[in-house]
């Protein structure tokens, strides 16, 4: 067959789709005359924010939309015809490989990894062997580079690494022969560098295996990276696509063109004029230190009784009124250091400072309330589901102050307003907020004491790049405005390279490099460091150059 | 003004007419039942201990439910026994909440030993089934609707210390608990304001659950004969009156039988409502 | 076996002993020890049927004069080796009326238990799979609805129905599988509700995971899939063991009276009414040892069902949650004392109703 005269793999026309509320029974509308055509052997980056039906439209082509869903108009055809149903559970079988957002629960805990892709294979193929479906398994587990393949095979997924695990899922979206990969999220809920491996190897089996590929994502750098077209759907509405050198060259939509703005790794220097770095803190030296850290060690134990050690002798110094960055993956101990600093979690040895004085151990905060705070990753469990907005506010002052009601309300009013929150949002609970809104008041809980120190514990990993942006724009607002120290913990190398002066990069509980950050980023000289930095999405040089 | 009115008046009917059928059923039957407990003189037609008709007549105008073996109205003791068994329930559910809350808050206090102590207790009431260990306490106490209400009540308190220290023990572990610690809250503020408010709802509805239950439970008991000495009327003690004669006149066992059904039912009902709008 | 597994089952077992040990304290305690002198007043009662030349027998064998802790040491030292002492309205040894009683009940309970099974898959296969919306909303009412009905009110409207109205079988005269089939319906039926509630909980939960959708966008058939979520859904519903074996047993005392039998219901509900203290310290326990052996054994061959629960990680679960259902041993912080606060729920609902 030619690859000229191949229909598309996938052809959308005018979808328009919507879902029924299961308690009020009105109908939202989630896509609305959506068209996406993927060209049969490449590939199409479907690119939106959360709520903007991406998922949705993912569901839709392999027909596996909620009870709830109706679609209204349009059509969805395969290879160059619309699917009957029927035709559709046949397709999913031997056309269209899936590979889901979430590894971790996107196999059977129950049952062997293995033994869940030989029984895929002979659901396909009932004549298959139970030896010769365990053979073509092992061998498919190779395919996607899973080391030990045959050991592996026997593994429980708990058993298994989410890397490892979306390798199994790729393994069963491949292992059907099929033609189209949808891909929804496939990296989203992994580290940064098994992130970069996952696509790696995603991208190399679908050239080899001459395969199409839908890929659905959030990140507009990870799109432009990897994909020959694009297609940018927000609120269920296709705002930009084309090929997709020309559509990041030249947004037509000025949602794009924001999009493109609020990417961190795509704008390394959006914060500098604000306040990120100012010339005060170009040189990475020691004097005038607000918190230093010497030889921080702490373990837990884990369950099976031995200890495991988070921090093997850490160092740190945060110079006052800079942005100190503490960069690594899940496993690092880099959440474990902002709960110290913040006296929540007891260390084992080593030495903090915190403004001059040595930590007096016992309890007793390493800096009180209203010197230090912290702000994590999670507004909605930080915050008492219970209160209102005001009452989340006023918490701090009604601790620490003599104010009366009538100067503490004056008080939340004025934070409001400094928090870009519109009054009217006082009185609801945490629920009713949006994601950005809740870090808003999390922030605010934290600041309304005028603390020195702020320890932001990847305050922005759980929002949109568009909100992510405005809640970074604040921080570094108030920081300019109030002279604040920031230790900024964070995975995105991207954000830290706009944000912060400077760095320490964690690994397994010991830093591998520390400094400036412009530097530490430029000339990276720990093989770790580097990894991290490869892992960053980036973009063609043209493209970069046409955003300015 | 005029206008907040009227809106919210369309808001009410609104909402009056998006109502769960079953919803309004359920509060119907609560609030006849109130009425039972309140005043169940004037709902009754005859008085419950004295042959008003006939024996063993069947239901009729006159005698809603029937009259039983010694012409009593069965409709008039169920209405006046209505008392009994709720008041039962209530002294039931207070006594496992009150003494079953304070063990819970206790071992998730103190921890440690006394933590141990406690989980040991709660791990050996409830190692017998609760229907069980009332009849033991009711042999203990003696017979009696009082002492059978005691009875249900004792053996529901390792519910109640359970679900206590747990929810004790998650929500204080949650977030929000320990940024308000983080902000310097004290200890009292933190279980005053953060602790107590985000833990009670669970337990509300295992109060109302609870409360459903025990009619059952202590009706059980006076089935078999250790609640209510018999002139009086209680529920469970009527139907097992009407037993020798459920042959002949089946409504003796089936109509009251009804009754409590249709009680425990809604009481589920209005909990499961509560508790939905409690979490959204 | 690592020795650090075979600490804990040995600990675990430990465990259960004490609580065994535990019960027992505590119910002769509250028999014997409250106030007045409950084992002479019940043997003095001018009712008791028991005849004259054995009560001074009665009252020599449990030494009334001593202290109540020497009561204590050796009743229980007796009963370790077997003797539980005299019945208060026969004056038969109790071990002996208990053996008698015994098979009644095991064979109703042992019924009803796969009564309840089949009930409660049924009912959830309904309520989750059900062919239409009206059925499955039916079926998802049945659990709360049969809490709601007395179990009392349900065996007599059954002898009503299907013995006097039907004349399918006597609640008097039969023996043999007749006699047990209708109790043991009966028992099923009212133990169901909570293995229901758990068991569709489970299937929605596990509808909602991932790898649901993950398996029927490959194409599996529906069969397949139903599978493997119904293996998913059913382990917690195991936790449940222990409790519904204790409801069979306090169950069968209304359904013996109900339906004449002589099985150990009758026997409880015989030595309450008597005072019968002795009796009901071994029927108690008995159903408490039943309940504890089982919630033992349940907890021991867990990490054999389940793979990701390891016969170590569960002692820090028992200490962190009580008596607790399963607890995965992967994921972090956050996602654990999510399944804690699953398995919470679960253990609320799981008390929906107790009678």
């Amino acid at each position: 067959m030619s690859g000229t005269a191949r229909p598309p793999a996938i052809d959308v026309r005018g979808l328009s789709l919507s879902y029924r509320d299961r308690r009020t029974h009105e109908r939202r509308r989630v896509l609305d005359g959506v068209d996406l055509t993927l060209e049969a052997g490449t590939t199409h980056a479907l690119v939106g924010q959360s709520g903007s039906g991406k998922s949705t439209l993912a569901l839709a082509v392999t027909g596996l939309l909620p009870g709830n869903a109706a679609v209204e108009a349009g059509t969805i055809a395969l290879q160059g015809k619309v699917p009957s149903r029927r035709e559709l559970v046949v397709a999913r079988r031997h056309v269209l490989g899936f590979v889901p957002q979430d590894p971790l629960s996107s196999l059977d805990p129950l049952q062997r990894v293995g033994r869940q892709l030989a029984s895929l294979l002979r659901s396909r193929d009932r004549s298959l062997s139970r030896a010769a479906a365990k053979q073509r398994a092992v061998e498919l587990l190779d395919q996607v580079e899973i080391e030990r393949s045959a050991e592996k095979y026997d593994s429980y997924p708990h058993q298994l690494s989410g890397g490892q695990l979306q390798r199994v899922l790729i393994a069963m979206a491949i292992s059907g022969d099929p033609d189209v990969l949808i891909a929804d999220e496939p990296t989203s809920a992994l580290d940064v560098t098994v992130q970069k491996v996952i696509l790696d190897l995603l991208l190399r089996l679908r050239s080899s295996l001459g395969l199409a590929m839908l890929l659905i994502t959030h990140d507009l750098a990870l799109a432009g990276e990897r994909s020959d077209a694009i297609t940018v759907l927000e609120h269920g509405v296709v705002r930009d696509s084309g090929p997709t050198t020309d559509v990041l060259a030249a947004p037509s939509a000025a949602y794009t063109r924001r999009l493109l703005a609020d990417v961190p790794a795509l704008a390394p220097d959006r914060f500098r004029e604000t306040g990120a770095s100012s010339p005060v803190c170009e040189r990475a030296g020691d004097d005038d230190p607000i918190l230093t850290v010497r030889g921080l060690t702490k373990s837990y134990h884990d369950a099976a009784g031995g200890p495991n050690r988070v921090l093997r002798g850490v160092d740190l110094t945060v110079r006052r009124g800079s942005t100190h960055a503490i960069v690594g993956e899940s496993g690092s101990g880099k959440t474990t250091i902002a709960r110290i600093l913040a006296s929540l979690t007891p260390y084992d040895t080593g030495e903090v400072r915190f403004d001059g004085a040595p930590a007096a151990g016992g309890g007793i905060p390493i800096a009180g309330p209203r010197r230090l705070q912290l702000i994590s990753q999670n507004p909605l469990a930080v915050l008492d589901p219970r209160m209102t907005v005001r009452q989340l506010l006023e918490e701090p002052l009604l601790i620490h102050t003599e104010l009366t009601r009538r100067e503490r309300r004056a008080e939340v009013t004025a934070l409001l307003d400094r928090l870009d929150l519109p009054a009217e949002l006082s009185g609801r609970r945490p629920k009713e907020l949006s994601g950005g809104q809740r870090q808003r008041v999390a922030v605010g809980r934290a600041i309304v004491l005028a603390p020195e120190v702020l320890v932001l514990d990847e305050p922005t990993s759980a929002l949109d790049v568009s909100v992510q942006a405005n809640i970074v724009e604040l921080l570094m607002d108030l920081k300019a405005r109030h002279g604040l120290t920031y230790v900024f913990i964070s995975h995105d190398l991207g954000l830290v390279r706009q944000v912060s002066d400077t760095v320490t990069v964690l690994s397994r509980g010991q830093v591998v490099e520390s400094g400036l950050t412009h530097e530490v980023l430029a000339r990276p000289t720990h093989h770790y460091t580097r990894t991290l930095v490869d892992s960053i999405p980036g973009l063609p040089h043209t493209t970069r150059k046409v955003l300015r | 003004m005029v206008l907040d009115e009227t809106a919210g008046t369309v808001r009410r009917t609104h909402r009056l007419r998006n109502a769960d059928p079953l919803l309004v059923l359920a509060v119907l039957v609560l609030a006849v039942i109130a009425v039972f407990v309140v005043a169940p003189g004037a709902v009754s037609p005859h008085d419950p201990l004295s042959a008003v008709g006939q024996s063993l007549q069947p239901p009729s105008g006159r005698f809603l439910f029937g009259t039983d073996y010694l012409g009593r109205d069965i409709f008039s003791r169920v209405v006046y026994g209505t008392r009994t068994t709720l008041l039962g329930s209530l002294v039931a559910v207070t006594c496992g909440l009150v003494v079953g809350s304070v063990l819970g808050l206790v071992a998730a206090y103190f921890g440690g030993v006394v933590d141990v102590v406690v989980g040991r207790l709660v791990d050996v009431l409830l190692s017998i089934p609760g229907l069980l260990l009332s009849m033991v306490i009711v042999v203990a106490l003696g017979f009696g609707t009082l002492n059978a209400a005691v009875a249900v009540g004792a053996s529901s308190v390792a519910l109640f210390a359970r679900l206590m220290r747990s929810e004790v023990l998650t929500v204080r572990e949650l977030g929000f608990v320990e940024s308000s610690r983080h902000i310097g809250a004290s200890t009292t503020r933190i279980l005053l304001r953060h602790i107590l408010p985000n833990s009670y709802s669970s337990v509300l509805s295992l109060v109302v659950l609870q409360f459903g239950a025990s009619i059952l439970w202590i009706s059980s008991l006076s089935f078999l004969g250790y609640g209510a000495p018999p002139p009086q009327p209680e529920w469970g003690l009527l139907i097992a009156e009407g037993r020798d004669y459920i042959v002949s006149s089946p409504w003796l066992v089936v109509l009251p039988g009804a009754v409590i059904v249709a009680m425990v039912l809604s009481i589920t009902k209005v909990s499961r409502t509560v508790r939905r709008r409690y979490e959204s | 076996m690592t020795g650090a597994q075979a600490r804990y089952v040995v600990g675990r077992i430990a465990q259960a002993l004490v609580i065994v040990v535990l019960t027992y304290t505590l119910v002769f305690a509250i028999l014997y020890l409250l106030p007045g002198d409950p084992i002479a007043s019940a043997v003095n009662d001018p009712q008791n049927p028991l005849p004259q030349d054995q009560v001074h027998v009665v009252l020599a064998y449990y030494n009334l004069d001593r202290s109540g802790l020497e009561q204590y040491l050796i009743a229980a030292g007796r009963a370790l080796h077997g003797d539980f002492g005299y019945s208060l309205t026969t004056g038969q040894p109790v071990a002996r009326m208990f053996g008698q009683a015994l098979p009644h009940t095991a064979s109703i309970a042992a019924l009803a238990f796969l009564v309840a099974v089949v009930v409660a898959f049924g009912i959830s296969v309904l309520a989750t799979h059900g062919p239409t919306r009206g059925v499955r909303a039916i079926a998802r009412a049945v659990p709360s609805v049969t809490l709601s009905v007395p179990s009392f009110l349900l065996a007599l409207v059954v002898v009503q129905v299907f013995a006097f109205r039907l004349g399918w079988f006597s609640p008097v005269r039969d023996s043999g599988f007749k006699a047990v089939l209708w109790p043991a319906l009966v028992l099923g039926v009212v133990v169901a509700p909570h293995v229901t509630q758990v068991f569709v909980q489970g299937v929605d939960r596990t509808q909602q995971m991932p790898f649901v959708l993950v398996l029927r966008a490959q194409g599996r058939s529906g069969y397949a899939i139903f599978l493997r979520v119904v293996k998913n859904a059913v382990l917690p519903t195991l936790t449940l063991f222990s409790l519904t074996a204790g409801e069979l047993l306090a169950g069968s005392v209304i359904v013996e009276v109900i339906f004449n039998k002589n099985g150990i219901g009758q026997l409880t509900q015989d030595a309450v009414r008597g005072q019968d203290t002795p009796v009901i310290l071994l029927v108690v326990l008995f159903v408490s040892t039943v309940f504890v052996t089982i919630n033992l054994l349940t907890d021991l061959v867990y990490p054999w069902i389940d793979p990701r629960i390891s016969l170590r990680q569960r002692t820090r679960d028992r200490r962190g949650s009580g008596r607790g259902g399963p607890q995965p041993a992967s994921g972090d912080v956050t996602s654990s004392s999510g399944e804690r606060e699953d398995e919470r729920k679960m253990a609320s609902a799981g008390v929906d109703h107790g009678a």
